[in-house]
């Protein structure tokens, strides 16, 4: 009986022990990540679409290059931006400069990623990103956060899209004047910008 | 019977009834402390709530920056609030910094810290451009919310979470910089 109930005891221990370990490594919040530095060319990746259909950075990109943004169906700063990323994909998807969305959230499923981008009319890929690998490698922490690449993968810029949640008080679009210049073969002259934004809800 | 029923419920309604009104005159009467103030900032005042180049602090300072439409500030909120009516007493300054837009600063913000109970000093960014203020504060924020930044006497960062705070490992960091360790 005592030896039953030392058992017992040792087992509920070790129950608490282990879901403490596992609580305590599974708070994946404090992003320790570091975006790759400006120049890095990034490695083709493999992600499903909001169908569930693998979708790879090589098949969906321009002969120019890619725009990946980091979204969100529920951060507002993410939805302020939803139209302004849907006239980024239209007018540079014709100059060979493709958007590509990432949904990493864990919080947000593939239907309710799909849902709110046919609801909010965005007509560029949005992969989910299982895991936030994608988001890990890049270094990733908020939406909306965008990192451009040109047509051999260099990353050539990272940051915010411009410099206002509120559309009326943008004064400096730091993704566009980057697109613009790479497509012009010019330096880019501000290659990181911050904003603030929501953090991405890792698994 | 039947009738002895229905005055049972009856008497039992106007109970209610009458409850409930004294509830609500009791809620209207009771004084409702003033609504906080959300002191706007710009970046000039902004760093000067930090201890960014003066360094020394009177006191350790916990610097919260959130903004009400951040679920995960909101949900973090009332652990802070806890925390600053747990320590302020015992020696520690604690300043919430708002990222809403500045049209907030007058109603959703000060109505979400009159919900919360808050009476830390608030305060709310009002910046065109948002990235000098974010890389005054730390070279590793990316401008993600929330974000808590816990500052010794020396000015020193000795805690600093992005996303929602840990309650309990941020009180041990208050703990310690507080007992000077």
């Amino acid at each position: 009986m005592k030896k039953q109930r030392v058992f017992a005891l040792s087992l509920a221990a070790f129950v608490l022990l282990a879901g403490a370990v596992i609580a305590g490594n599974g708070r994946t919040d404090e992003p320790a990540l570091v975006a790759p530095a400006i120049g890095t060319a990034i490695e083709d990746f493999t992600l499903p679409d909001t169908d569930g259909k693998n979708q790879t950075l090589a098949s969906l990109k321009g002969k120019n290059g890619a725009v990946l943004i980091f979204i969100s169906a529920q951060c507002p700063v993410s939805n302020a931006y939803n139209e302004r990323m849907e006239a980024l994909a239209q007018e540079f998807g014709k100059r060979g400069v493709a958007v590509i969305g990432i949904n990493a959230n864990s919080t947000e499923s593939a239907e309710v990623v799909k849902a709110h981008a046919a609801e909010k009319h965005l007509t560029f890929p949005v992969l989910k990103d299982p895991g936030n690998k994608l988001a890990d490698k890049l270094g990733a922490t908020r939406t909306p956060e965008a990192y451009l690449l040109d047509g051999s993968n260099k990353l050539l810029y990272h940051g915010r899209i411009d410099n206002s949640k509120e559309e009326s008080g943008v004064n400096s679009s730091e993704l566009r004047e980057a697109i613009e210049a790479m497509l012009a073969g010019k330096p880019i002259t501000k290659t990181t910008a911050m904003a603030f934004g929501c953090s991405i809800k890792r698994a | 019977m039947r009738y002895r029923v229905v005055a049972l419920l009856l008497t039992l309604l106007l109970i209610g009834m009458s409850v409930a009104a004294t509830a609500q005159r009791r809620g209207r009467t009771a004084p409702s402390p003033p609504p906080p103030v959300v002191k706007q900032v710009d970046i000039v005042a902004f760093k000067r709530l930090l201890p960014l180049d003066s360094g020394k602090l009177s006191k350790p300072l916990l610097v919260n920056f959130w903004a009400t439409w951040c679920d995960p500030c909101r949900e973090e909120f009332p652990d802070l609030v806890q925390i600053d009516k747990d320590y302020r007493g015992k020696g520690l300054d604690f300043i919430a910094v708002s990222l809403d837009d500045v049209s907030d600063a007058k109603t959703t913000v000060p109505n979400f810290l009159s919900e919360m109970k808050a009476s830390m000093p608030a305060y709310l960014l009002n910046v065109s451009d948002p990235e000098p203020a974010i890389l005054s504060v730390d070279k590793s924020w990316s401008g993600a919310l929330p974000a808590t930044f816990l500052y010794d006497t020396n000015g020193a960062v000795v805690f600093k979470h992005f996303g929602r705070v840990p309650a309990a490992e941020l009180r041990t960091a208050i703990d310690k910089v507080i007992a000077g360790k």
